[in-house]
Order: structure tokens, then sequence, then C-alpha cells
């Protein structure tokens, strides 16, 4: 549909800053129109991408989830203690429910679900990576850390797409 | 807002003056964490005329956006009223519901005539030099009356978590952001919590003492006159720690790096105490971490519909910048 979503956020933008910005002379709603052209910024940045940012991250947090539970079974680690065998129950049971295929295009609204409910439990997991430190030998827990760097770093990869355009100066009080 | 509402309340707060009027108010700008109100007034006293300002205090009318009661800064202050730190002198907390504006409780300091912001400090002009020399021999003098003040004597053991040991300051103060990022951060995050791991193993050893640290300080916090601090202000973050955590804050000084050596060096004269660079270094990334998780929690008002100024996801997305500088700090 015309006009598109960028079309309309851009038509938004240019009336904040010709039309509307020039006629203010309040610190603070000078701020506020501010504000909100980076925000509009960021708004055209993330309709388009943030569908298959959202769609690359769950992908790849559940693809390190599952190489994360490969690893507390290879260190027979799961009887650890009760914080870990209550995050591989929790862990199981959400990898289990995420293979099963989902038919359709997900709203962007169940993807972020679906993303928080993950990088909640990679949070976890890294705290029990933590918890676990002293009874598990270095090159094991090497192995861990690297898993959860390479992911961070990814993440850091996309998620620096939608922040650092509109972004990247000095904040806009 | 309109002049009656702190008018009234400096009449009923006052009540030996004669036709207290206020003559003019304004909000301060841009005090994102709090709002804060400066109220001039004319009144008869004793006979004559006067006039007088006074700073009314208050959390934003979504709540705090900070998440620390406006009762600890109002306690900060009070308690520090009878040491030698420069103060605004603190007046009232009022949490009468009969008082409160928009619903919302509030502390009263008088003004405190000054500059908060230096603009001549960045003027590469050597005829400031003499300035930035005095002022930062200053700054050094009031961290130093800060960091050797007796705060059990004052009563801060009461109101601030006491570290056990000066092993303990950096554990404790860890301890407690951790739990301010589980309750208040409005999303998991990982990368977080793989930089607090980062910062428990690289945490610095014993302390050089156990000191009331202000946290935010330097230019853009207290009032001056001239080459003079005359009000230590915003007291948010105030904790008892390790003193060079106050040098990571120290704003405009901490990024000058001929002002620096001469902001500690100094410090140590008056002081007695030494401040590592290293410790230093770890402190900087502590502080990020600090105001990127206090610029996250600000969205928990604004994600909640209480709070809609557009400064706070603005200042939230902006912060991942400096999460991105941690995170490749720290070797990710």
């Amino acid at each position: 549909m015309r006009p598109s979503i960028s079309e309309i956020v851009l038509g938004m933008k240019s009336s904040l800053e010709t039309d509307i910005y020039p006629l203010i002379d309040d610190p603070r709603a000078q701020s506020s129109v501010r504000c909100m052209g980076l925000l509009l910024d960021h708004i055209l940045l993330r309709v388009d991408v943030e569908g298959s940012v959202l769609d690359k991250d769950n992908r790849d947090l559940k693809e390190s989830l599952f190489k994360f539970n490969e690893l507390l079974n290879e260190g027979n680690l799961q009887n650890s203690n009760n914080e870990i065998r209550q995050f591989k129950s929790e862990l199981e049971i959400v990898l289990n429910d995420q293979s099963k295929k989902k038919e359709g295009v997900p709203a962007i609204s169940v993807l972020h679900e679906e993303n928080t409910l993950l990088k909640g439990l990679f949070s976890k997991a890294i705290k029990c990576v933590e918890n676990l430190r002293d009874d598990i030998n270095v090159q094991l827990y090497n192995r861990f850390k690297v898993l959860v760097d390479d992911l961070l770093r990814r993440q850091l990869n996309r998620d620096s797409k939608w922040i650092n355009p509109a972004f990247s100066g000095k904040p806009y009080y | 807002m309109n002049a009656s509402v702190f008018e009234n309340y400096l009449k009923y707060r006052l009540p030996e003056t004669i036709d207290l009027k206020v003559i003019s108010f304004k909000q301060s700008f841009p005090g994102l964490s709090r709002e804060t109100w400066f109220v001039n007034t004319v009144m008869k006293l004793k006979g004559g005329l006067i006039e007088k300002g006074y700073v009314f205090r208050m959390d934003t009318p979504g709540g705090s956006v900070c998440h620390i009661p406006l009762f600890f800064e109002y306690s900060v202050y009070n308690k520090l009223q009878n040491s030698k730190i420069p103060l605004p002198v603190t007046l009232w907390f009022e949490n009468d519901p009969e008082w409160l504006i928009d619903g919302r409780e509030f502390f009263v300091r008088e003004t405190v005539e000054g500059r908060v912001l230096i603009p001549e400090l960045k003027d590469p002009d050597p005829k400031y030099d003499s300035l930035r020399e005095k002022m930062t021999r200053e700054m050094a003098e009031k961290l130093a009356l800060l960091h050797t003040c007796d705060w059990k004597a004052l009563g801060f053991d009461e109101i601030m978590q006491v570290p056990e040991s000066k092993n303990d300051c950096v554990r404790l103060d860890l301890d407690f952001w951790q739990k301010r990022i589980e309750k208040y951060v409005t999303e998991p995050s990982p990368l977080v919590d793989r930089i607090m791991i980062w910062l428990r193993e690289n945490q610095p050893g014993e302390s050089s003492a156990i000191a009331l640290l202000k946290g935010n300080n330097g230019i853009g916090e207290e009032i001056w006159q001239g080459e003079k601090i005359v009000a230590m202000c915003d007291w948010e973050y105030a904790h008892l720690g390790d003193p060079p955590e106050d040098f990571a804050w120290c704003q405009f000084f901490r990024d000058d790096p001929r002002l620096m050596p001469m902001l500690i060096d100094h410090y140590k004269e008056v002081s007695g105490i030494n401040p590592s660079l290293q410790d230093i270094e770890y402190f900087k990334t502590f502080r990020d971490l600090k105001t990127f998780v206090s610029l996250q929690m600000g969205l928990n008002l604004f994600n909640s519909g209480k709070d809609y100024r557009m400064q706070l996801p603005n200042m939230a997305l902006w912060s991942r910048q400096i999460i991105y500088k941690l995170a490749d700090y720290i070797g990710i």
C-alpha cells in the first residue's frame, strides 16, 4: 500500500523538522522534537530489518542453547545441583517446543515474545555456567565461554544495524 | 504547575513571613531522572523586604526514573548538613498528603547562586589554563573532604549498605546492581550478565578506604562560584565504597589527560588516599554499566505508559552505544 510506512515516516520527520521545530522556543519541547526525529530514523531502520533480525536472532539463540545443552550432557552436569536440574528441564521444554514447525509468517510481536523467552533462557545459561565454574575442568568451562561470547558477538553485530545509524552521535536530551 | 502551589506551601512552612509571593519559577532542564523547580520569592520578614530562592525536587509524574527513593537523596543531604561538605541548606521533606504536588512527595532546599556548567573550561585558549588548574585542585579538595568524612558519625550506616571490610566494597555494590538489573531492566540481556561476570572477575582487591562516595560528580553536578565549589548536588548514587570510583565519574576532569593526573596528585596530598589508575579504569567500566542500566530502567515508566517523555526511549536506545563499547573493552 502506498504511501509505505517508510514514506509516511519520512513525511512526518520532514514536517517535524521544517514546520514544527523552527516555531518552538521552549528547550524541553525542542528536545522532545529532536528525540522524535531520532526515533523516527530508528523506526525507518526497524521497519526494514526488525523481522529478519529477530528471526535470525531467535534461530541463533536456539542453536546456541542446543549446543549448550549438549555441553551440559557431555560434561555429565545435568544433576550437578538443583539450579542446573531446573534450568535443564526448562531448556528442554523450550527447545522441544521450538522444534515444532510453525505455519505462516509470524507477527513481529510473536518474534519479540520468542526472543525475550530465549534471551531469558540464555541469561540463565550464563549464570549456570558461572555457578558450575569451580566444579568443571578449565577446558569445558572455556568451551562454554566461547559459545557464549560467540553468540554475543553475533548479537552485537545484528543489534548495531538498527542502532548505529540513528544513535551514533551525542544523545539529545 | 502554577505559582500558587509553591506559594501556599511556603506560606505554610514560613508562618513568620508576611506577604510571601512567588515572583518567578522555572523547571530545570534537562532533569531526566527527577524534576527540579527553581522558585523565587519575595516576602516581608522582621520589617524588611527580602528576596529568597527555593528549590523543589521531586520524582517525575510517572514515578522515579532511577528507582532510588527520593527520601534517600533527601537523607543524604540531611545527614551532610552538619559536615564540612559544601551543600545547599536542605529544609523539608514533604509527604503529608495535604501538601503533595500532583500526588508527589518532594523536598525543598535553599537556592545556591552559582554556575553548574562552565563553558570556558573547554575553551583551549591558554588564558583559561589557570582557571582549569584552580578548579581541578578545588575538585580534588572537595572529593578528599567527602572521602575522609566520618560517615559513621554522620549516620550513613543507617541509610546505606556497609561493606564488611575494605575487601567487600565492590562485591557489595555489584550485588546491589545485580538486584537492580533483575528487578528493573525491561528485557533479559545476556550481554549485561556477561559484563557483570567480567566485573566480578576483575574487581580490585582491598580498597584504599571505605568512604562515602558521591557517584555522579564533577562539572554539571556541582555549583561553582568562580573556581570554588559552593554546593555539591544530586546525590542519588551516593554509597559507601572505594574512592577511585568517584574519579571514574568525575565529569570533564576524567576525560582531560592533563588535568586528571593533577586531580589525582592533589587529592593524594590532601586526603592521604592513593587511588590507583588501574582501579579508576575498572570503575569506568562499572560506571558505564551503571549508566546503561539506569537508562534502561527509565524504560519501565515509558513502556507502562506512566511517562511518555520521548527522551526516555531515546536515551535507552542511545545507551546501547555504551554497551557496545563495554563489550569491546572486555574482549567480546
